[in-house]
């Protein structure tokens, strides 16, 4: 026993001991650490005023050798004064931890020597346990008030500054600056010119500034600006501001927002969003959209008049939200950035998903019309534009189709006009309840509907066309339609109209002008060309597209009178976007900009 | 001082001048160009499933060894092995703690892919804690078992001042779950005081956080893991639930109160049947009363977290960089300028920018609901709790803040009994 009393002294000497010899050496590391910390903070490489006043002398005199030899002889010292420095803190790292380690297990060792074994004499058998907990109770209670006052002043004294330009209404106050925009994926180059201010939701102003969609801000082709150019060639150049080539092909229209040119262009395994600046043509980013989640990555069936992207874009001016013909669709914002993606299922589409997107209020609307197949039904659906998530969603009694529908300020408010194989239907584009319809025949139907004249205007191919008082409710085949034409059906290009006449172009090359009021066809015209694109209105003048690429540039009157015919040198199925004295035109492989530079 | 420093260094490279440079001079008008910065990519899925076969294997061996063998010393190699395993080799990434903000992040953004292994560093050991109690922090834990083996001279935490550090890890949580819920950092991983010395490297005020800490865990056991730690609010609710928690004696307690002080985190309930009881009525009325206030203090909480927005939203860098920009142009400030730089580079448009950080804004003023509400009904329990008076005959691990180190065990005569049968069988 005396012999163990012994031991156990011996032990704890020299683990007494070691604690002293191992705390010691752990402080002096420590201090040593510390001091080549604080050499190595002050000493950054890329932070040495003696090189930068000799480098500012050599910008001076840029052909002294010795000079830039001193340079660069000083600048390796500090770099290897710095990595020095870094090196001894990680060998210091390591000395410190067997130092605190050794220091650790001596003073472990220490205290299970002298452990005291417990004596509960020396303590209470049972402290007073309610007032234990009265205690406890105020303790939380004045914590809490404590928490709960700390975060209301500090909530009243921190304001943010940002409620100057950010009111609650989350809508920017608007600032025009000039913003530097990526080119090609590289961050830095190109200034583009005051750009137009994003707002939340953009007053009809601003939208009629724009070409936001398909044939425009109203949906019907028509520009809210009358100075666009009558006359350009191609080859010299005379009046083309630019011309580019667009990476992949496209049906799809361009649509225009301040100073960024939006367009589609897909293959069977790609989709791209492109974005353009509307000054020179470069091309600003791509936007590559993969598939959405769910999308199972099958190739849609389409035909080489359709292809994979037909559906023109829409633009809020805020984000960019396109749809191609697997059936995603995206959203993406004006620096590229991609908000949110949605697979909306392959569409049985006999040749291929055409239907533009139409845009109200915060919904983006999609005619997702498909032959019953697989149990898929033909809907109109509303997605929500800041998040992707559907809104709402309407089946509808009709057969797979390409045009797109558009919203129209009727009477009566904003009706969603739709039509497809047997029907043309108007739903409310808020709460996505049926209107009204018309049963009408046609199996292939392609024109997008118009309203113009308080009509909407709709041509079914190879039947009639219809003109529709828009105040009804239910079907309203036989009471709201006020005239039917046999004349001048349209067949794949949609009409326009300046309110009084409405003209259409069919794929024969036959031009038709019809009175809005009565459907007197006033007169028609058979021009040297196929029109598939759907014709444009700006001012006076009707801009109408042939498949191979003639322009036939005619007036909107009572009479036929050509005002100028030129060419885009390319063929072009796709329908003009007017803004500002600029005609923004897709041929087959480029885009065009055309108007005075 | 740096002037002298590089003239010594410029005169002790003159001496070695026929020394080979260590670093290539830069050679600029020979068209050097910049390596590409490079970013680490993601662990691989096999080295993430071994990290989870290891947690697994030493949360099992954990519990074995805190339920079954009761031992100790067993209980401390592993506590070894993890400091070393979990701490110094895998860098004390990924851990449970941070792993909160993971499955927050996955939560509330759909575009996050929760990595395996943070979902199971989040899982098992709350599993574990359901069924076993904390075995978790008894060994396998790098932050718990760094701190337990600094405990030399473990002193009791007054119980006001206990009261009021045992709800730090409350508001922890919930401002590390909205931050991440928001998208905006990780601060529970940001600021773990342990992780740059397992690095052996990290910034100077989280090292030297750690390092306090673990200076004053010689005397206060743990103080991280009992007054700041986020993911042992979770694993307190669970061990209060657990199905087969560690007890300190194998047998029936004896009342020796020879384990009262064996407790370095006081986590060791005293019998009250003795005690003098409170009227019931008295009783019964504050009990209703702060059932009634329960509710109120959950709307007051969320109320007062929502005021928050502004302060909790400027941790967020883009709401961070909306101000300075606001700033810079109201008063000519030049804030965040290489931020700034980098985002006029961007071609993001300002009103953008400021509609981000608003809608930001939004998401903490909703959060701040949430976490204030979520702080008034814990005060509120808290107060209940302590109400309510169980009542005890023996001495027991409080189940919540038992961390089943097994330091009580061998403070009990009736273990030593069961040890000494152990041996007389195995002999």
């Amino acid at each position: 026993m005396i012999v163990d009393e012994k031991s156990v002294k011996l032990s704890y000497r020299i683990t007494y001991a070691m604690a002293v010899v191992s705390c010691v050496f752990s402080l002096l590391v420590g201090m040593l650490m510390v001091s080549s910390l604080m050499a190595v903070r002050t000493s950054s490489p890329l932070d040495m005023p003696e090189i930068d006043q000799l480098r500012a002398v050599l910008k001076e005199n840029p052909t002294d050798e010795i000079l830039r030899n001193k340079i660069r002889d000083l600048d390796l010292v500090s770099r290897r004064f710095y990595f020095t420095g870094l090196t001894s803190l990680r060998t210091g790292s390591f000395l410190l931890l067997g130092g605190v380690i050794i220091m650790l297990v001596s003073l472990k060792t220490m205290a299970s020597l002298r452990r005291r074994l417990p004596n509960p004499r020396e303590y209470p058998a049972s402290p007073d346990m309610l007032q234990s907990a009265a205690t406890a109770r105020w303790v939380i209670a004045g914590m809490w008030v404590a928490l709960i006052t700390g975060a209301v002043v500090i909530g009243i004294m921190e304001r943010s500054g940002l409620e100057a330009v950010v009111p609650s209404n989350g809508v920017p106050i608007k600032t025009a600056q000039p913003v530097t925009m990526p080119v090609s994926g590289q961050m830095v180059s190109t200034t583009v010119s005051p750009a137009q201010p994003v707002t939340a939701s953009p007053d009809a102003a601003e939208v009629l500034k724009n070409w936001p969609g398909f044939r425009g801000p109203l949906g019907n082709g028509v520009s809210a600006f009358t100075n666009m150019p009558v006359s350009w060639d191609v080859k010299s150049g005379r009046g083309i501001i630019w011309k580019v080539k667009v990476p992949l092909s496209g049906m799809s229209s361009p649509v225009v927002w301040g100073n960024r040119v939006f367009l589609t262009g897909a293959s069977e395994t790609k989709r791209e969003v492109y974005c353009y600046d509307i000054a020179n043509g470069t091309l600003l980013w791509t936007a590559r959209v993969d598939a959405a989640p769910g999308n199972t990555n099958k190739v849609p069936q389409v035909s080489k008049d359709a292809g994979y992207a037909a559906p023109t874009p829409v633009t809020d001016g805020v984000n960019v939200y396109a749809i191609f013909a697997n059936g995603d669709i995206t959203a993406i914002d004006f620096c590229s950035k991609k908000i949110w993606d949605v697979d909306m299922g392959l569409c049985n589409n006999t040749y291929g998903y055409s239907a533009s997107l139409a845009i109200h209020k915060g919904k983006i609307i999609v005619q997702y019309d498909s032959v019953d197949a697989d149990g898929k039904v033909s809907e109109m659906i509303a997605l929500d534009a800041a998040t992707g998530k559907k809104a709402w969603s309407i089946t509808r009694p009709v057969a797979d189709s390409w045009p797109s529908p558009i919203v129209a300020q009727t009477g009566k408010g904003a009706q969603l006009i739709s039509m497809a194989n047997e029907w043309i239907i108007a739903y409310d584009p808020v709460a996505g309840k049926e209107l009204w319809k018309v049963k009408c025949a046609g199996s292939e139907v392609t024109p997008s509907p118009i309203y113009a004249g308080g009509l909407v205007i709709a041509s079914i191919a190879a039947e009639q066309v219809y003109a529709i008082r828009p105040d009804g409710q239910g079907d309203v085949t036989k009471s709201h339609v006020v005239w039917r034409s046999e004349d001048g059906v349209a067949d794949v290009s949609s009409p326009v109209s300046n309110g009084e006449l409405v003209f259409f172009a069919h794929s024969g090359g036959t031009l038709t002008c019809i009175e809005v009021a009565s459907g007197k066809i006033i007169w028609d015209k058979s021009l040297d060309g196929e029109f598939y694109a759907s014709p444009g209105l700006a001012g006076d003048r009707l801009y109408l597209v042939t498949r191979n690429g003639e322009v036939f540039i005619v007036r909107a009157g009572r009479k036929y009178e050509e005002i100028g015919k030129t060419s885009l040198g390319e063929p072009s199925d796709c329908s003009p976007a007017f803004v500002d004295g600029r005609i923004i035109m897709r041929g087959a492989t480029n885009l065009f900009c055309i108007g005075n530079k | 001082m740096r002037k002298i420093l590089v003239m010594l260094f410029l005169l002790v490279s003159t001496l070695t001048c026929f020394a080979e440079n260590r670093f290539p001079k830069p050679q600029f008008e020979k068209g050097y160009t910049l390596p590409e910065t490079t970013a680490p990519g993601p662990r691989s899925i096999l080295l993430e499933s071994v990290d989870v076969v290891v947690l697994l294997a030493a949360l099992s061996l954990a519990t074995w060894l805190v339920l079954k063998k009761r031992s100790r010393r067993g209980v401390f190699l592993l506590t070894i092995f993890s400091v070393i395993y979990f701490g110094f080799w895998k860098k004390g990434c990924i851990c449970s703690i941070g792993a909160i903000q993971n499955v927050t992040l996955w939560l509330f953004d759909n575009q996050y892919v929760l990595p395996l292994s943070a979902a199971a560093y989040f899982i098992l050991p709350l599993v574990f804690a359901l069924l076993f109690g904390r075995v978790f922090c008894a060994a396998v834990c790098p932050l718990g078992t760094i701190q337990d083996l600094m405990i030399l001279f473990p002193v009791k935490v007054p119980s006001c001042l206990a009261q009021i550090l045992k709800l730090i890890p409350y508001v922890y949580l919930g401002l590390g779950a909205l931050f991440a819920a928001t998208g905006t950092a990780f601060v529970i991983c940001r600021l773990d005081p342990f992780v740059p010395i397992f690095r052996l490297s990290g910034k100077l005020p989280i090292l030297m956080t750690g390092i306090v800490l673990l200076l004053i865990g010689i005397f206060v056991a743990r103080p991280y893991c009992r007054f700041l730690c986020p993911f042992s609010v979770l694993l307190n609710w669970m061990s209060k639930l657990s199905k087969w928690h560690a007890t300190i004696t194998p047998d029936e307690c004896v009342k020796c109160r020879l384990c009262e002080k064996s407790c370095p985190f006081d986590a060791i309930q005293i019998p009250n049947i003795n005690q003098v009881a409170e009227p019931r009525i008295s009783g019964v009325h504050r009990l209703i009363m702060l059932l009634i206030l329960l509710p109120f203090l959950a709307i007051g909480g969320g109320w007062a977290g929502s005021r928050l927005d502004v302060v909790l939203a400027r941790e967020n860098p883009t709401v961070r960089l909306a101000e300075a920009i606001q700033q810079n142009d109201q008063s000519e400030l030049k804030l965040m300028v290489f931020e700034k730089e980098a985002f006029d580079g961007s071609g993001m448009k300002k009103e953008d920018l400021y509609v981000q950080a608003h809608t930001l804004r939004n998401k903490f003023r909703k959060g701040g609901w949430f976490m204030g509400g979520f702080l008034g009904v814990v005060f509120g329990c808290s107060l209940i709790g302590v109400s309510i008076k169980r009542t005890r005959d023996s001495y027991e691990p409080d189940r919540g803040a038992c961390l089943s180190c097994a330091r009580c065990f061998m403070s009990c005569p009736k273990e030593h009994q069961r040890i000494k049968k152990l041996n007389q069988v195995n002999c």
